[in-house]
């Protein structure tokens, strides 16, 4: 593998990260909201 | 698309009914559940069988070498050789995987033929990629602190105690094809 490719594939890497966390909470975050729409915040 | 999101944000900035704590719970086990499902499907990409999807012929091959079947029962599974084992390196390695997605929908290695055309290509990136890691994949198992050159073949003791010792040398550069098949060495640094 070439430098250029190295440094690509590090970068693509290294920015998958927060990727991975942001859609984690956005994951997590719309299934609380949905469970919460079923009790507590449920429209009355 | 647009009002989807505004109305996840509206939800998202509006306080809720329920308590703190029900809150807190939420987040808590969804992201226990959301961890593990992802390292779930982490290790699922890291099984023999995930490997085997494409690298068939290869994966068969290690069933006749030490890293497979030994005395003492311990073996290797493809991953623990050709995935880091860090972290952060395991994802860059999985990014990169990515690129073997586009192989594998345009059949590059698709039949026994093609495959064995393209193993001296493939072996020689991963010998490469190992060079540069200082074959930590290896290291994983084999510490070099730990050897008893007592238990070594004289010329193991002779390269172990000098070159590789001394950081000239790394695992790869000597083992090669310790769990496949080598592949056409004409060319290959030091196997000529």
């Amino acid at each position: 593998m070439s430098t250029v490719e190295n440094i690509f594939w590090h970068i693509l890497g290294y920015a998958a990260m927060p990727v991975i966390f942001l859609v984690g909470f956005v994951a997590v975050a719309a299934g609380s909201l949905w469970i919460l729409s079923l009790g507590a915040d449920r429209k009355s | 698309m647009k009002k989807l999101i505004k109305s996840f944000w509206k939800k998202l900035s509006t306080p809720s009914k329920a308590a703190a704590g029900v809150l807190l719970g939420l987040g808590f086990v969804g992201g226990i559940i959301f961890w593990g499902a992802f390292n779930t499907g982490m290790d699922a990409t890291n099984s023999e069988a995930f490997c085997s999807g494409c690298h068939a012929p290869i994966v068969a091959e290690i069933r006749e070498t030490i890293h497979y079947s030994n005395r003492s029962g311990v073996r290797a599974i493809c991953s623990d050789c050709h995935v880091p084992h860090g972290w952060t390196d395991k994802i860059i390695r999985k990014v990169q995987a990515s690129k073997e997605l586009v192989a594998y929908a345009l059949g590059t290695i698709s039949t026994t033929e093609k495959f064995q055309a393209r193993r001296g290509y493939l072996a020689n990136r991963e010998w490469q990629r190992m060079k540069k890691t200082d074959s930590q994949e290896c290291r994983n198992c084999h510490d070099f602190d730990f050897m008893d050159f007592s238990e070594q073949g004289r010329r193991s003791v002779v390269q172990h105690s000098t070159a590789l010792a001394s950081g000239e040398k790394t695992c790869v550069d000597c083992h090669k094809g310790v769990a496949h098949r080598l592949p056409d060495m004409s060319g290959v640094e030091g196997w000529q």
